[in-house]
Order: structure tokens, then C-alpha cells, then sequence
């Protein structure tokens, strides 16, 4: 098989990655929080990276007037 | 009781109410200060003791004394609220207290002058013989620190001024100053001061204990309150107990003996072996050091100079380990640090001596400012000091700081111990009298320091633990709001129907869960104080209309908005929090 074949066929592989790995982490820091907020985004969801973050982000971001963010994974962080 | 050291951490109301976080004014906290008396809202704190293991601090509990209504206090040191205040009948004065023994057993506490057992009238001149002294040894149930009044040594009627437990090889002793050793009832400066010697008080506590739990003891009808406050229902409660177990000391042989020690002796210290037993005589120019090896050796070999009492007396001679030739004046306190020297206030001469276990010799003298009471090396008075600083607190100020009037804030002073002379690093005025502060270092309380309560965890009859459980019952002319609070507003936020001889209870359940986002509640003119509430936690405001209209829309008899009135956050926007937002949001930081 042609090395081009063989990348074809692995590299999607490490797609199912994303059914158990984040896609993306974001943490907030400030003075304010010594202890970043922080989030981890999945294929299926979001999730905070302490049990409260998503709440406490959600109460940040509704001082100015955004969404709260959608579909938390798992019961985590309501 | 404050935290700081020379920067204040926090303020911890005890046996006071506090306005600023509603302490002892909300429903919930009011129980805290029921007495056998009825509310008594203040007291006059003096000792605090950190909890040990093994006689070493743990960081637990810190317990503190009110000495006008006897009353002992247990404070947390994860939620650094006060949980516990038990009430000390048969006491007046309850200053020989509060001290904590080697594995956090007891608490500890004396009175500081003796009472008629069990009260009655009787005429002062009859004081003599027929007083008696409470020392009260209160049980610490080892995981949920309860306190438990376990029974109470009636002993002859001197006054019991301060205390330590033994350690180490001491440990299951308590010793105990004592002065007017002459029971004289006027003059007392002058009568009081008669003998060349008043004693120490040996008690052998764990043979009372022993005793007690074998049945011994009499049991005797009292009332004193105990109240316990709940950190999952968030609300304390107060029971009137009614019956204490009293031990006469002449009934356990063995157990009591009396130390003679010069001079109407303040502080009782021992020193982190515990073989060293230090008398700081107020009416004596030395320190008196007693050995306890020699006390056990004088007890086996029953070398007994009389008694007083019942109580054996040991020989003076007998039990003396050395005496410190300070040549100051007015010794009061001792505390230790980890090289095997001690650190003596006086305060007439207004000094703290540094002085060498063993060998006696004063080593170093460094002036305070002045007339110092206590002095606090963190950990000074356990097994293992941590002798880096000391404190001392001093109970005139003068010129040392700016003038405000009449009176002033008092000073404390912070020395640097670390090397062979004592350095002054640090001054400042500290709010009322320092009494005597306990210290320990910051790694053994800031990681367990408790940030929000959980609002899963809320047992509050009255939590709403959403915001669509929200809602308002009348029964009567009582009106219960059931009120949940999150940035930035209250659920309800408009209430109808409040009328003028209503009471409303404001049940507010702070649905934060973020670390230092308490939220305030006030009234116009309630006659109450505001109230602070954590993340997660319920508290109850009462108020009673008395206008109608007042500052807030008329509307079918009357309407009100809420108002928040906490200077640190206000509801709505709050400028503190507008600031914290906007540099959270330049400090976004992305990663993988």
C-alpha cells in the first residue's frame, strides 16, 4: 500500500480521540481568581474543569448580557 | 476574636453580636448567645487555644473563654465561624480557661473567683470555708469537636487565675494558679496579699475522669445553656441543660495537691517537655520553676507540709526546680520557644526577659510599650513552638501611636526571637485590649480554609435550593419569603400584600457557588442588622413594617423592593464586581 493510503486510513483513527478527549480548553484567569475558571468543550458537550466553573461562567457572562452556555456534559457543573 | 498579625485577616464575632455579617441578629445565630441569663449579646474574651494531637497544634479548633457570663466557645478553622457555646454554671469569672489538653481531651476551665455551691444568700463575711471553686473540665468528642460539660471539681474557695495542661511526660496533670489564698472578702490588695505563698494546683485529671466514669461524683441541679450551631442547616440552636456532675477533690486520693508557689502567682505555664512548671508571681521579682519529676517523687514519698482543706500541701523545698533572678518586676506570662528557652513578660517594668530552661539565667531583656500582659510565640504554650516570633500585648499605649481621644486602641509588638537577641520588627495597634492570642503557621489552616458552602448540601427548613421554589406564605400576620439571591438579583423580586403589624421573615439562600460572592440584605428601618450570606448558606432577616410607603411604591397596601445595602457587594451591577469582569475578560487566556 502507498504511504499516502496508509495515513488515509490512520489518520481518521485519531478522530475517536474526540470521543474521549477535549476539543478545546479554555481557562479564565484573573486576580480575582487565583483559581482559573476553566472549561473543556466535547464532541458531545461542555464541561467545567471544577465542579462550579460552568456555573460561575455563566453568572460572569450574564453581566454582559450573553447566553448561558449550552449543553453541559454529564451532570457536571449545572 | 480577630486574625491578623499586624494585618487583620478577619474579625470573628464570638459572644458578640456583629452587624456586619448578621451574627448573633439572624434568626438562625440568635440561639448562639442564650444564657441561663437570657440573651447576653457581649462578653469579655480572653484565652484563646488552638485543638492538639499529641500536643502538638492541629489547626482543628481554636476555643476561647468569655469571662463576665462563664461561657467557653469552640470556632472552626475551616469556616472560622463559631459552631459551640457552652455556659459554665457554679463559675464567676471564668478566667482560669480556656486551655486545650495534649490530644484535644478537655477544655479546660476555671473560675476565676469562688461562689456560694450552690448559690444562695449569705452574708460576705462568711466567705471563708464556705465558698466554693469550679473547675470545669468540658469532654471534646474527637470528630465533631462537641462539647460536653463532663463534671465539675469543687475545690476549696480560692480564685483559680490561670491554667496549663501538663505535656509529655506531664500529660493527664493540670495546674492551676491560685491567690487569695487567705479567702479575705474586703481590702483585697491588701488582704488578699497576706501569705508569703499561695499554691499551684496539681489536679491529676485523668484519675477524675476515671472516677467520674466509674460513677463517681455527685450530681447536681443547675441550668446553664448549650448551643450548638449546625453548618449544614446553617442554623444553631440552644438547650437548657439541667443537671452537672460535681467531684469533691477530698473523695479521689491522689488526685489534687497544692504546690506552694510565692506571692499571688498570675500565669501558670509549662514549659514543651513538661517537666517545668512556672509560676509568675505578680507580687514577686522572680519566677518560681517547679519540677514535675520532683512533684511525682514528693507525691510517692508523701512528703506532705499539712494540708488546707483536705487537699495535701507538698513541701516548697521539695518540688522547687530553680528560680529566675530577673531583676524585672511584675512577671505575668511564660511562653517557650524550640531551642529551650523561655520568654517572660513583666509588667511593671514593661519588658519581655528571655531566660534558659535549666540553668535560670536571664539571657536578654527587650522594653515593650507598654505595661505588657500576654505574650504568644505560635505554638508557645504546646509541645512544639514554633519560635520564630513573639507577640506581646500590651494594655497601655500612650504616645505610640496618633491620638483619638480619650481612648485608644491598644498596641502589640512583634519580636524577632531567631537569634540570641530579641529585635522589635513591628508595632501596631490592635483593636480593644489584646488579651492573649494563640498562633500557629499558615499552612496548617489556608489549604483547608472553606471557599463556598454547598447548596446540595443545604439543610435549611427554609433553603430554596432553586430559584422556582421561590415563594411567599402567609400564616396569620406572619409572612415567610422564601428568597434565593444569585448575581445580580433576588427571586422574588417584588412582593405584594406586606401590610403595617405584619412580621416577615426573609428566608435568603445565596445561590452563588463561587469562592468570596457572599450577598447582603437589608430593610429601611428594620430594627436588625444586615446580613452577610455565604454561597450556599440560608439566613433569615425579620422585619416589621411600621410606615406605610416608605421610600417604595404604594401599591395594594404596600410594595417594597428588597435593598441590599452591603457596602462590599450591592446587588445589580456592583462596581467591585465591574472591575473584576473587566480584567477577567482582557485575560482570556486559549490552550490546548
Amino acid at each position: 500500500m502507498k504511504k499516502a493510503s496508509i495515513l488515509m486510513i490512520i489518520g481518521p483513527l485519531f478522530l475517536l480521540g474526540l470521543y474521549f478527549f477535549p476539543l478545546w480548553n479554555i481557562m479564565l484567569g484573573a486576580p480575582q481568581y487565583p483559581e482559573p475558571l476553566g472549561m473543556d468543550i466535547y464532541i458531545d458537550g461542555i464541561k467545567g474543569t471544577n465542579e462550579f466553573d460552568i456555573q460561575n461562567i455563566d453568572g460572569l457572562n450574564h453581566y454582559i448580557g450573553m447566553r448561558k452556555l449550552p449543553k453541559p456534559r454529564g451532570n457536571v457543573g449545572v | 476574636m480577630a486574625f491578623h498579625l499586624g494585618r487583620l485577616f478577619k474579625e470573628i464575632p464570638v459572644f458578640s453580636q456583629f452587624p456586619t455579617s448578621g451574627y448573633g441578629y439572624s434568626e438562625e445565630t440568635k440561639p448562639m448567645l442564650n444564657t441561663s441569663f437570657g440573651f447576653v449579646p457581649w462578653d469579655d474574651a480572653h484565652h484563646p487555644d488552638i485543638s492538639r494531637t499529641n500536643g502538638e497544634l492541629d489547626g482543628r479548633w481554636i476555643f476561647i473563654n468569655g469571662n463576665n457570663t462563664p461561657r467557653i466557645a469552640r470556632v472552626s478553622l475551616s469556616t472560622f465561624e463559631t459552631e459551640e457555646i457552652i455556659e459554665l454554671p457554679n463559675s464567676a469569672g471564668n478566667h482560669s480557661s480556656s486551655f486545650i489538653t495534649e490530644n484535644t481531651e478537655y477544655v479546660v476551665a476555671g473560675t476565676r473567683f469562688s461562689v456560694p455551691v450552690p448559690q444562695r444568700d449569705m452574708p460576705i463575711n462568711e466567705y471563708k470555708g464556705n465558698f466554693k471553686g469550679a473547675l470545669s473540665f468540658i469532654s471534646i468528642a474527637p470528630d465533631t469537636g462537641r462539647l460536653n460539660l463532663d463534671f465539675q471539681m469543687m475545690m476549696p474557695g480560692f480564685n483559680y487565675d490561670l491554667s496549663h495542661p501538663g505535656r509529655g511526660k506531664s500529660h493527664g496533670w493540670f495546674f492551676f494558679t491560685t491567690y487569695n489564698t487567705e479567702e479575705a472578702n474586703s481590702l483585697m490588695e491588701v488582704n488578699s496579699s497576706q501569705n508569703d505563698k499561695d499554691f499551684i494546683a496539681a489536679v491529676n485529671w485523668k484519675m477524675i475522669a476515671e472516677y467520674v466514669k466509674n460513677g463517681g461524683g455527685t450530681k447536681m441541679a443547675t441550668e446553664y445553656a448549650h448551643n450548638v450551631y449546625d453548618e449544614h442547616t446553617h442554623s444553631a440552636t440552644s438547650t437548657m441543660k439541667k443537671e452537672v456532675i460535681t467531684v469533691d477533690p477530698t473523695k479521689v486520693p491522689g488526685a489534687v495537691f497544692f504546690l506552694p508557689t510565692p506571692k499571688s502567682p498570675h500565669g501558670c505555664d509549662v514549659d514543651p517537655s513538661g517537666q517545668y512548671i512556672i509560676g509568675n508571681g505578680k507580687l514577686s521579682a522572680d519566677l518560681t520553676i517547679h519540677s514535675f519529676d520532683k512533684m511525682i517523687a514528693a507525691i510517692e514519698g508523701k512528703k506532705f507540709d499539712g494540708e488546707a482543706y483536705g487537699i495535701p500541701i507538698l513541701r516548697f523545698e521539695d518540688v522547687l526546680a530553680g528560680t529566675v533572678k530577673s531583676g524585672g518586676l511584675g512577671p505575668l506570662h511564660t511562653e517557650f520557644d524550640d531551642k529551650g528557652n523561655a520568654y517572660t513578660t513583666f509588667f511593671i517594668s514593661s519588658e519581655v526577659v528571655k531566660w534558659k530552661l535549666g540553668t535560670w539565667e536571664v539571657l536578654d531583656r527587650q522594653p515593650t510599650f507598654y505595661s505588657v500582659g500576654h505574650l504568644m510565640i505560635p505554638g508557645g504554650n504546646s509541645r512544639k513552638p514554633f519560635g520564630k516570633y513573639v507577640v506581646a500585648m500590651n494594655k497601655i499605649t500612650k504616645d505610640r501611636y496618633l491620638p483619638t481621644g480619650p481612648e485608644m486602641e491598644h498596641s502589640a509588638q512583634i519580636y524577632d526571637i531567631s537569634g540570641d537577641k530579641m529585635e522589635l520588627i513591628y508595632d501596631f495597634p490592635t483593636h480593644g485590649e489584646p488579651h492573649y492570642a494563640a498562633g500557629c503557621p499558615a499552612d496548617l489552616l489556608a489549604p483547608k480554609s472553606k471557599k463556598i458552602y454547598r447548596l446540595d448540601d443545604n439543610k435549611h427548613p427554609y433553603a430554596v435550593t432553586s430559584p422556582d421554589q421561590a415563594k411567599v406564605v402567609r400564616e396569620g400576620n406572619e409572612v415567610h419569603v422564601y428568597m434565593s439571591t444569585i448575581r445580580s438579583h433576588f427571586t422574588p423580586d417584588n412582593i405584594e400584600g406586606i401590610k403595617v403589624g405584619d412580621k416577615v421573615y426573609f428566608h435568603i439562600t445565596n445561590h452563588e457557588q463561587d469562592f468570596d460572592v457572599p450577598h447582603g440584605f437589608a430593610m429601611i428601618g428594620q430594627n436588625t442588622s444586615e446580613l452577610l450570606i455565604m454561597p450556599g448558606q440560608t439566613k433569615t432577616s425579620v422585619w416589621e413594617p411600621k410606615k406605610v410607603g416608605v421610600s417604595a411604591v404604594l401599591l395594594y397596601g404596600f410594595l417594597f423592593s428588597a435593598t441590599p445595602r452591603n457596602a462590599r457587594l450591592c446587588e445589580g451591577l456592583p462596581g467591585r464586581f465591574k472591575c473584576s469582569l473587566n480584567l477577567f475578560l482582557r485575560r482570556i487566556v486559549y490552550k490546548i
